[in-house]
């Protein structure tokens, strides 16, 4: 493939870079709708909301990585993706994240300062997309 | 004089002493080079925040409203200081440098008649600065410096000092930590989180104009900059101080390492010294038995 052609994508988190390589097209949740990207995209920067992204790469099709929320830049040639966390599809374990989930909404129930409230349900917000992600993970193989 | 039996003891003991130093030196030197790792990673993250901030404070000025962690206060009353302090001792003066520059601090900030609040994080700055200054402390959260240092906790702390910030608590916040320089230098930094100092990292800066192929280009924004903007200055504050804590860690280990390999030097010569004067009193112990026989038989 002719490198003008390839788009460079890179999902950066605070603990490491876990993806970094050149792709044909990726589709990003972004905060008012998902959008997808390819090579010669016009410059944008969006906010992301907990979701899957899918990969397109040359030799590989469809390489998922869960993100859960953070910001996703676009230009002509890159496409930077800046997960607070980030972690591939598969990599998910359903039943663990239904534990969690239920922790998490029992502490809710507990606490009663308004900011942690806010935390706990934000975090069950992305859990409960890390389930669906698994969820349609498992019916569109 | 020590007797023979004693100046072995001794020799034993400074000879275990060095054992340790030497094994501590070789765990930090292992564990200098992940904590590297580590922040090395963290870097890339670090940059493109420091970069997509600077596309958004650019437009700032058609903001309507300027976000206050990005303008900061008009009153600058109160001042919360975040000094960044290893868990444990032995590592020469990494706690006391920042300890000492922290005090000089305050003192300045309390001569000017502002109010000042200490969150240390770090169990050994805790403990210093809760010498002089316990009624300063407004928290010490612990398990923050542990490591693995995890992002997820920091968002934490986070989250609470944003709290305290729109309370009115404090109007200014800053952090102070050892810069991992090298292995054997650490620079004591001083820098404002709130408001947000946006040309601080020059290096940054001058790193992304090498490779900023489209960043002159116009960017299209989803939602709107001032939005944006405003989720970013959050998240942005959570990676200054993951990038300070990581710092720390790092300085921590690089300058424990230099301080045992002083200390297994030191004991190294001490051995040396007293193998000397150990084989000294025992040559001047059998010279003087031998005296005493010889002019035991003499008098004979």
């Amino acid at each position: 493939m002719a490198t003008e052609n390839a788009l460079r994508l890179e999902v950066i988190t605070p603990e490491r870079t876990l993806f970094s390589q050149d792709v044909v097209s990726v589709v990003i949740p972004g905060a008012l709708g998902d959008f997808s990207a390819l090579p010669g995209h016009a410059p944008f920067i969006s906010l992301l909301r907990p979701g899957v992204i899918t990969v397109l790469g040359p030799l590989s099709g469809g390489t998922k990585i869960f993100v859960s929320g953070g910001f996703a830049e676009v230009s002509q040639k890159t496409c930077i993706i800046l997960a607070t966390q980030a972690v591939p599809v598969d990599q998910l374990d359903r039943s663990k994240l239904q534990q969690q989930i239920q922790e998490f909404q029992e502490d809710l129930k507990l606490e009663k300062q308004s900011v942690q409230q806010a935390f706990y349900e934000h975090e069950i917000l992305v859990i409960q997309a890390k389930i669906d992600a698994v969820q349609q993970n498992v019916y569109t193989g | 004089m020590p007797s023979l039996k004693d100046l072995k003891l001794r020799i034993n003991s400074v000879k275990s002493t060095q054992k340790i130093t030497s094994a501590m030196k070789m765990v930090s030197a292992a564990k200098l080079r992940r904590a590297q790792e580590q922040a090395e990673a963290s870097r890339p993250y670090a940059a493109r925040m420091q970069q997509l901030m600077m596309q958004l404070t650019k437009q700032s000025g058609q903001f309507d409203d300027v976000p206050s962690l990005l303008q900061g206060r008009e009153q600058q009353n109160c001042y919360l200081l975040i000094p960044i302090t290893s868990d444990r001792g032995l590592c020469g003066s990494f706690n006391t440098a920042i300890v000492r520059s922290t005090r000089r601090l305050i003192k300045d900030l309390l001569a000017k008649g502002k109010t000042v609040k200490i969150m240390p994080l770090g169990r050994k700055g805790r403990d210093l600065l809760r010498r002089e200054y316990a009624s300063l402390i407004v928290d010490a959260p612990e398990a923050i410096t542990k490591t693995p240092i995890s992002f997820s906790l920091i968002e934490g702390l986070v989250r609470q000092i944003l709290h305290q910030y729109e309370a009115q608590e404090f109007d200014v916040c800053t952090v102070i930590y050892n810069r991992f320089k090298s292995v054997i230098s650490q620079v004591v930094t001083q820098q404002d989180l709130i408001p947000v100092v946006t040309d601080q990292h020059n290096e940054v800066q001058d790193q992304n104009k090498d490779n900023s192929g489209g960043l002159e280009a116009i960017y299209e924004y989803e939602p709107e900059p001032e939005l944006l903007l405003a989720e970013l200055l959050p998240r942005n504050l959570a990676v200054q101080i993951y990038g300070a804590l990581l710092e720390s860690a790092a300085g921590e280990q690089g300058a424990r390492m230099a301080a045992m390999d002083n200390a297994t030097r030191n004991a190294g010569d001490m051995i040396n010294r007293l193998t000397v004067f150990y084989n000294r009193s025992r040559q001047a112990y059998i010279t003087k038995e031998l005296i005493e026989i010889i002019s035991g038989a003499e008098a004979i």
